[in-house]
């Protein structure tokens, strides 16, 4: 039989609804859920590029508690031209639609009529192009909030995922801004940019006094329950994706002719787990890419050759995206806390997981990702 | 085996909704466009877009190959966007030369970076590789020299399996046409 390995999809968050995400114990999604336990008004998210923000962000918020409203703003704009506007507008339109979905306010409420010009609440009325572009929509979207507020009784509190993809500069001060005048009547959780972060305007609150910064870290591949999480990753999203009918109900094992080849594949997994450095998405992405040679060969399963040519590719990527010097600064890096380096250098490492956070002996370091460390070591056009 | 025709060839199918395929100069990105589409299933349209904008606008199960007219601008644009091509069935194919504004301008956009990894291909430099190396290496795979296998599919056999099309690929790629082999 042959897999179906697009079901690994790399670059799509665990799907809470469907069973394909994994809990990880010592991950985002049990820290998020201590702080909103301890109402904690604010909390700012960080954390490296495919390290699993959003899949915990989806998970960490109740679902059986009204008013915690999803607003994934990577899916609906550009982040790289979204303006306050815009984004309090997008807020307003998650907020509406979820009170309507809760049956607080009803679909043909005027403030729903006024969003809908914008385009924001497209779950109720379809989006059409306007002509007016944001202009007074802010007020509007302000009253929405407002509304939303004085209907359901009590504070909303948003999960923000995807504002890590705006770039630096004002205007990101302005989306700043405007989510500190969401503060004010609303609770949040935010997804923000290592920038923001590690940047010059990090010694400041960014939002508003009280707020907590929560980092995502990798996973602890070290450990045999980093391998193992890891491990049920794969084979969660085969059983969701396109197993359950493939593979019947004795489970993963099922799929392969015999124990030892299930043996072997489980060997590739490990493999490619160590390499990612522990971040899920480097890992999914890993073996899909030796699948694809594993099919040239034709064959339905990766062995050793067919994820050294993928992590081949994976090195070739690492490698476009390193500037001149940089692979003197991760080497000098490596196993530091990071304070020499310049801080440019520093957000640009960690934003990409060429370099990541540690705690080794209670202390929180700085590692080269295994494959860039097999380039900064000369491993690849040394 | 590596060489930029397996690169693409994969890159194409391994699901991601954005890669990247690296050019040198015009006359290499006009050969990279047609490699890519003869390497595509033959199930998906094939369409172009200048902008990521039109890409966006294209039906998901097309491939598009997206041609920028302006590549650090398409860089930064799908570092925002990045997640609106989620559901998309066909890639979208990303032309940036190498060494230009576009490439470099990844060392800036990790959310994209992050995306392509793996998937990014310049099979310029992939394709430097020993031919000779690689008929071995076909030889061995398959059992058969590349005029051999291609010999059988010339002769009115099946048309077969994605796989056997890509293989053949590869065999029309180390064919010798002096009659050696």
């Amino acid at each position: 039989m042959t897999p179906d390995w697009s079901a690994l999809a790399p670059h799509r968050p665990a799907k809470l609804e469907e069973g394909e995400y994994v809990h990880r114990g010592d991950g985002l999604r049990t820290a998020l859920s201590q702080l909103v336990e301890a109402n904690t008004p604010v909390v700012l998210v960080g954390g490296p590029a495919g390290v699993g923000k959003s899949s915990d962000l989806v998970a960490a918020r109740p679902h059986l508690v009204r008013w915690h409203v999803l607003a994934q703003l990577d899916t609906m704009e550009n982040l790289r031209k979204l303006t306050s506007d815009r984004l309090l507008l997008r807020l307003a339109g998650a907020a509406v639609e979820f009170a309507v979905k809760w049956d607080a306010l009803h679909k043909t409420a005027e403030i729903v009529g006024r969003l809908a010009a914008y385009g924001v609440v497209p779950n109720l009325v379809e989006p059409t192009t306007t002509a007016g572009g944001d202009a007074g929509g802010r007020d509007l979207a302000m009253l929405a909030l407002r509304e939303v507020t004085r209907v359901v009784g009590s504070r909303v509190r948003f999960w923000i995922d995807g504002l890590e993809k705006a770039p630096e500069g004002e205007g990101f001060r302005d989306l700043l801004d405007t989510l500190t005048e969401v503060a004010e009547i609303a609770d949040l959780i935010v997804v923000v940019p290592w920038h923001a972060a590690y940047g010059p305007q990090a010694a400041e609150p960014l939002i508003q006094g009280g707020e907590r910064f929560v980092t995502a870290r990798a996973v602890r591949v070290e450990d045999a329950a980093g391998i193992g999480f890891l491990q049920s990753l794969v084979e969660r999203r085969f059983m969701v994706r396109s197993g359950l009918q493939l593979f019947g109900t004795s489970g993963f094992a099922a799929a392969f002719p015999n124990p030892a080849a299930h043996q072997a594949f489980q060997a590739v997994v490990t493999q490619a787990a160590v390499l990612s450095g522990g971040l899920p998405r480097t890992f999914l992405q890993l073996l899909t890419d030796a699948a694809g040679y594993a099919r040239l060969r034709g064959q339905a399963w990766p062995n050793d050759a067919d994820l050294a040519q993928a992590a081949t590719d994976h090195r070739e990527s690492l490698r476009r995206i390193l500037l001149p010097g940089d692979r003197d600064r991760l080497g000098s890096t490596d196993g530091t806390d990071g304070t020499e380096l310049e801080t440019s250098a520093k957000v640009r490492f960690l934003a990409h997981g060429l370099l990541l956070e540690r705690v080794e002996a209670g202390r929180t370091v700085l590692r080269m990702a295994p494959l860039v460390a097999q380039i900064a070591r000369g491993g690849l056009h040394a | 085996m590596r060489d930029g025709t397996a690169a693409l060839w994969n890159a194409l199918r391994t699901g991601a909704p954005l890669t990247v395929v690296f050019y040198g100069d015009l006359g290499l990105r006009t050969e990279l466009i047609e490699r890519v589409e003869s390497l595509a299933p033959s199930s998906w349209a094939v369409q172009r877009a200048a902008s990521v904008d039109e890409a966006l606008a294209a039906p998901s199960d097309a491939l598009v190959m997206l041609l920028p007219d302006d590549e650090p601008e398409a860089v930064a644009d799908l570092d925002g966007s990045r997640d609106r091509f989620i559901d998309r069935v066909a890639p979208v194919v990303v032309f940036l030369m190498r060494g230009g504004e576009g490439h470099r301008r990844l060392a800036q956009h990790p959310s994209f970076a992050s995306w392509i990894r793996g998937s990014d291909v310049d099979p310029e430099e992939a394709d430097a590789w020993d031919p000779e190396v690689a008929r071995e290496e076909f030889e061995q795979e398959t059992g058969q020299t590349p005029e051999a296998w291609l010999a059988a599919r010339r002769g009115g056999g099946q048309p077969g399996s994605a796989d056997e099309v890509a293989r053949t690929y590869r065999a029309l790629l180390l064919e010798r046409t002096d009659g050696v082999g």
